[in-house]
């Protein structure tokens, strides 16, 4: 009986995440590395109908049409360069992530705004130290350069290290066609998300070394936001919010009739 | 519950500390030996839609000013004809000492002398003493018929460098000290180092991409703004459910 009055809240909590996180892709539009992530949305009804599929071809009708988040995806598309001048900062072009070394995690990203600590390694500050092919790289000091293949030359022109990059793919699926799954518990995704905003990479996929990327020293690697249309898309989520608002309204205005005038016939 | 209104509020507290920043730097657009400095951001904690729900999606909360960087590099020189004006067209800083227990460093060498008794020393021009390579005060001899030698002042003015300049602090005056990231001073011999009498360098910030980053800057928080403002109107919509 209620049953409205659930989708029309549920309509209203899945408006409000979506704005939460595009009012994060907009405070983010400086943000070095930054990738803009979107909420996709699904149907309960249409969660009923592909887990019927995948365990009894049994079908027992629509489900609820509540709309939820499915996920927060992230927008991978190719970023803007902006040149710093700075020395340790970076920038990735093509597939490809820098390697961090955490506390107890190595994570991925592809923020190059890195700055060297005490000991002269370079580091992202506030996460880690950047990793190279054979650990941590120490520059020791600003007079260092880095080619495009990753490869960090010290103040003589001798290569000290080399920027490990990585890109993670999801091994392809065995078997051909609908016998294509992937094994039980294996992500569809290669990466991620960390609380910090960085990546890690996902369980059961390997962390392989990324081909056909250069790395740009002095440059840094801006989000590719577009605030016109991350402003519609609020707007639009914002009318949306509200459209459910009325109809919630409409549907208490029927409860409340329900509640006195049927009553009051007898 | 509402996020996006202080997602919103981060990002106007961002970008108005990198209005602030962009004002410093073209306030000291005259200044001599100023290396213009600039903010960098970093994304907030992200956290689940629900708390209570393991497989919830992540949300972000805002933007942060995660450090102001000094963008240390060669400025352009200008000649002044005074002999005390020196230029460093090299890598390198100037030390002066304030009396302030640390030595600073600057890239500014608009000097003077100073009368103290019978000795006469090279200073800046807020009196701090100018050393030499081994970090001491420049005293400059006065000939029998009352000028100065400046060739000779020039020779002995130390020249100093750092593995890390971009990890310097600031002090005031376009004068910074060393910090535990820019690496120890190391003095380089003044001969290898390229001083030039009777110039200055000027200020290095790029009055261009200063007004590019205001545009942007504005634009940003302009953007912010409005998220605040649909954040509120949530709310309203919120409030006048019933």
């Amino acid at each position: 009986m209620f049953e409205g009055f659930y989708i029309a809240a549920a309509g209203m909590l899945t408006q409000q995440r979506t704005i939460n996180v595009l009012a994060n892709n907009m405070a983010n539009v400086k943000t070095a590395g930054f990738k803009a992530r979107r909420v996709l949305t699904e149907t309960h009804e249409q969660t009923f109908a592909t887990k019927l599929e995948n365990a009894t071809s049994e079908i027992i009708g629509p489900g609820e049409a509540t709309r939820i988040v499915r996920d927060v995806a992230t927008d991978f598309g190719e970023n803007l360069l902006e040149e710093t001048g700075r020395p340790f900062d970076m920038a990735l072009v093509g597939p490809g992530y820098f390697n961090i070394q955490g506390e107890n995690t190595q994570y991925l990203t592809r923020n190059g705004n890195f700055d060297i600590d005490e000991e002269g390694y370079l580091i992202l500050s506030g996460i880690g130290r950047v990793l190279g092919e054979k650990g941590e790289i120490q520059v020791n000091g600003s007079y260092f350069t880095v080619e495009t293949d990753g490869t960090v030359y010290d103040s003589e022109d001798k290569a000290v290290a080399k920027l490990l990059i990585t890109d993670p793919q999801v091994a392809a699926a065995e078997g051909e066609g609908e016998a294509a799954v992937n094994p039980e518990g294996a992500n569809d995704l290669p990466l991620v998300q960390m609380t910090n905003g960085m990546y890690t990479v996902a369980e059961g996929v390997e962390n392989t070394p990324s081909e056909g990327y250069s790395v740009y020293q002095k440059v840094l690697e801006r989000p590719n936001t577009d605030l016109n249309r991350e402003y519609t898309l609020v707007m639009e989520a914002q009318r949306a919010f509200q459209s459910c608002a009325n109809a919630l309204k409409i549907i208490d205005q029927v409860n409340q009739k329900t509640a006195t005038e049927i009553a009051s016939i007898g | 519950m509402n996020i996006a209104f202080y997602s919103g509020v981060s990002g106007l507290v961002a970008y108005q500390q990198q209005m602030d920043t962009i004002a410093h730097n073209m306030a000291n657009v005259n200044t001599a030996g100023y290396k213009p400095m600039r903010n960098e951001f970093a994304d907030l904690l992200y956290t689940r839609m629900a708390i209570n729900y393991p497989q919830e999606k992540l949300t972000g909360h805002g933007v942060r000013t995660s450090k102001v960087e000094l963008l240390y590099g060669q400025g352009n020189l200008e000649t002044t004809n005074y002999p005390l004006d020196f230029a460093l067209a090299s890598e390198g800083f100037f030390a002066v000492d304030r009396g302030s227990g640390t030595v600073e460093y600057t890239r500014n060498g608009a000097f003077d002398l100073s009368v103290e008794g019978n000795k006469v020393y090279l200073v800046t021009a807020d009196g701090g003493y100018v050393l030499d390579e081994k970090g001491k005060p420049i005293e400059a001899v006065r000939a029998e018929d009352g000028s100065y030698d400046y060739g000779a002042i020039q020779e002995k003015l130390g020249v100093y460098q750092f593995s890390n300049p971009y990890g310097l602090e600031w002090t005031t005056g376009s004068s910074f000290h060393e910090s535990a990231v820019s690496g120890k001073a190391e003095p380089i011999p003044n001969h290898s180092a390229r001083i030039i009498s009777g110039a200055l360098e000027r200020s290095g910030v790029d009055v261009g991409q200063q007004m590019v980053d205001v545009i942007m800057t504005e634009r940003a928080y302009q953007f912010n703004a409005k998220i605040v403002q649909t954040a509120d109107e949530l709310e309203e919509i919120v409030n006048n459910l019933r």
